[in-house]
């Protein structure tokens, strides 16, 4: 049973994730779903030392997140017919009611952070603190879901055959499955044959493809080279050199967040 | 260069003492930034008090980059007018313009009141203006002559 945990933070990206939660019960096995919306109970923005917050600045912000709650329920109900469950809302601090709920999770659904830093600061959370499984969704979603999965793979990166662990299913369900490979990149090497064997074992054998990077940042040439094999999901490593790193000298990672349109499954 | 090192040493210093302080205080700012006034209360006293003890002609003076370190990096890294400019707007903002101004008013007041506070201590304990007064008499009479 694969247990999926969908947190629906934001209007703009909530049709998203039920969607690909909607998709992961049709084509995963057997899945258990819990669509979850932490209700913020104060500002994460409001710095006590900066700032000063009046009754009826709380008010609008209580009010706000109210709003915003029973909106994302009402999304969530249009999707029952599809077998998913109601919304659940849980209040109180984001950063621990999503840290209860993924510890029990295999794999975790989220909008891709746009430049937002309350969205990014919980991908950090899930990727890197709490090392789960984390599929990132675009604003925009592909016209299928999953029938053609590319796997980015370096030699640094074992992170990305972890992941497959938590999508074994929806490898024996697509129709293709391709390892992307950069043969010029730094960390360039062959799959390791455990990795083809599990894949195979899955019940996907997968096909090989080699690019050349030919001077473009990895991220840029893993999701140009996915489209290019006509995968609608990619599956990579992330952070495989440390955040700071990222942060400090950019990296696959943050290039394929900026740039990710389609969904693209991520583990530390 | 030695004044802009000395300037950032004294930055740092003032404003994590600011943060220090303003998080001592975070509990009872809710209503009135408490912690933003204490702090510049105190950052300008420490400045009228610095400065007047510190004058060249005082008992203590001090060399240019300490009173450079003191009064531009620790006062100026410690007093903050944009968090009281910040604050004032979120009282206004927040529906509470009758603490927007009381926040206004008790900052102003009683700033200039620590200011001159700490300037008259300065000058009392540095004997400055004694010695001021007795070096503008002297340029005098030397002009009168």
């Amino acid at each position: 049973m694969l247990r999926v945990l969908a947190l629906l933070t934001e209007t703009a990206t909530a049709d998203q994730i039920l969607s690909a939660s909607a998709c992961l019960l049709a084509q995963a096995g057997p899945t258990a779903i819990t669509l979850l919306h932490p209700l913020a109970q104060s500002d994460p923005d409001f710095m006590p030392t900066e700032e000063v917050h009046t009754a009826r600045t709380d008010a609008r912000f209580a009010a706000a997140q109210q709003a915003l709650a029973v909106e994302l329920a009402q999304r969530a109900e249009a999707w029952r017919q599809t077998g998913l469950p109601s919304l659940e809302i849980r209040a109180g601090a984001p950063e621990q009611i999503v840290t209860a709920a993924a510890r029990e999770a295999d794999l975790i659904l989220l909008a891709a952070p746009q430049g937002d830093a309350d969205a990014r600061a919980l991908l950090d959370l899930l990727l890197l603190r709490l090392a789960k499984p984390v599929l990132l969704l675009p604003r925009q979603m592909p016209h299928s879901f999953a029938q053609s999965i590319a796997i980015a793979w370096s030699d640094a990166d074992n992170a990305a055959a972890r992941a497959i662990g938590a999508v074994q299913a929806l490898l024996r369900a697509c129709q293709r499955a391709t390892i992307l490979l950069g043969t010029d990149s730094p960390h360039a090497a062959p799959p390791p044959q455990a990795l083809l064997d599990s894949l195979e074992a899955a019940g996907r054998p997968a096909r090989l493809h080699e690019f050349a990077l030919a001077g473009r940042h990895v991220g840029t040439a893993l999701l140009a080279e996915a489209h290019a094999v006509g995968a609608d999901f990619l599956v990579m490593g992330a952070f495989t050199h440390g955040r700071l790193r990222e942060i400090l000298f950019g990296g696959a990672t943050a290039e394929v967040l900026r740039q990710l349109d389609l969904p693209v499954l991520m583990q530390h | 260069m030695l004044q802009t090192l000395v300037v950032a040493l004294g930055g740092a210093i003032g404003s994590v003492g600011r943060y220090w302080v303003a998080i001592f205080f975070a509990s009872v700012s809710k209503n009135l930034p408490v912690g933003t006034i204490i702090i510049n209360i105190i950052g300008s006293f420490a400045i009228g008090f610095f400065g007047s003890l510190t004058l060249s002609h005082g008992k203590f003076p001090a060399p240019e980059p300490v009173r450079i370190f003191f009064m531009v990096g620790v006062c100026g890294g410690f007093t903050t007018f944009s968090s009281f400019s910040l604050q004032t707007l979120d009282l206004l903002r927040g529906g509470a313009p009758g603490r927007a101004f009381l926040n206004i008013f008790v900052s102003v007041l009683f700033c200039l009141a620590a200011v001159a506070a700490g300037y008259a201590l300065g000058t009392h304990l540095g004997g400055t203006s004694a010695q001021v007064a007795e070096v503008a008499q002297n340029a005098i009479e030397e002009e009168a002559s």
